[in-house]
């Protein structure tokens, strides 16, 4: 595996490479499940994995846990699928509401009355225009709706694929949170 | 005296009353404890709403509620977060990845009466 590793290491930067002078846009769900086949483990390639998964999306990827996120990542293409069309959600629904927000995506676990409970938050932080958190709660509720209504698009359009959506989507969540208050803001990568 | 089933809403109450108590500022504990209470409020009622049985995890109930109804499974979530803070992160209760930042009473507070916010959001519209 180790031998083969270097190459299709090589192919998949050239694919990040040729990504990188296409101008950012919002990414269908072709574009999304667009993987090549590697024979490598995760931690080899996570420098090109971070960059090619949602790198290009996201401004941080701040956890602990970073070789399991990208492990989960890196098997469930319908995980990237979800956190890229919740990304452009909140970005074409928060532009209005905020100064300027940066997001970035967590794996958060560490509970020690249930080991087995995880959740992959997408932050988004920002100086936002909202007068309270009601009303950042109320935008959370919208992007939640949304996840909800995305992943059974995926299960309208991919029955086979069932277990994969639904994990999926029981990973992920959404906040919202403010700068310098509920959100710690990283430099951008 | 009869024994009846103890309604976890209850926690919500005394989380309520805990963070109107003139103290609270200078109690940390207490403001950890209102973050602790409102969870467990609220994923009390949810896994007795659902009819799952008391050893059930907090992730099976997480996926329960999520099947359902993803508001309220959001507003669970978040509280789980920060009940995790203020359970086991000593420096700071407050974050919502546990990482610590400054550490600020009058800021933890604030956070505080956010979790009741969620937890009345969630129990008014688990209903």
């Amino acid at each position: 595996m180790v031998g083969t590793g270097s190459m299709e290491i090589i192919d998949v930067l050239s694919d990040v490479n040729a990504a990188t002078l296409v101008p950012a846009g919002p990414l269908s769900v072709s574009e999304s499940v667009r993987i090549p086949s590697l024979t490598s483990t995760v931690s080899e390639l996570q420098p090109v994995w971070e960059k090619y998964l949602l790198c290009d999306l996201v401004n941080y990827f701040n956890t602990k846990y970073r070789d399991e996120l990208f492990s989960i990542l890196y098997r469930n293409e319908f995980l990237q699928m979800l956190l890229r069309d919740v990304i452009d959600f909140v970005v074409k629904e928060l532009q209005d509401s905020a100064e300027q927000f940066n997001i970035g995506i967590s794996l958060e676990r560490e509970d020690p009355e249930d080991p087995e409970q995880r959740i992959i938050f997408l932050i988004v932080c920002g100086k936002w225009k909202f007068r309270d958190f009601n009303e950042r709660l109320d935008a959370m509720v919208k992007v939640w709706k949304y996840m909800e209504s995305r992943k059974n698009e995926y299960l309208k359009n991919s029955p086979l694929d069932r277990s994969k959506i639904e994990e999926a989507y029981f990973l992920v969540s959404v906040f919202i949170g403010e700068e310098g208050d509920d959100c710690e803001v990283f430099p951008t990568r | 005296m009869t024994v009846k089933s103890f309604p976890p809403g209850e926690f919500l109450n005394l989380a309520e009353r805990m963070v109107y108590l003139k103290n609270i500022l200078d109690d940390e504990a207490l403001i950890r404890t209102v973050m602790n209470r409102c969870y467990y409020a609220v994923f009390l009622v949810f896994r007795e709403k659902l009819g799952l049985p008391e050893n059930t995890t907090h992730r099976r109930v997480y996926e329960e509620v999520k099947r359902k109804n993803i508001k309220l499974a959001g507003y669970l979530d978040i509280l789980w977060v920060y009940r995790r803070g203020a359970d086991y992160y000593l420096h700071s209760p407050v974050v919502l990845r546990g990482w610590a930042i400054t550490h600020r009473v009058s800021f933890e507070l604030d956070k505080a009466e956010r979790c009741i916010d969620i937890a009345q959001r969630a129990l008014s519209e688990a209903i």
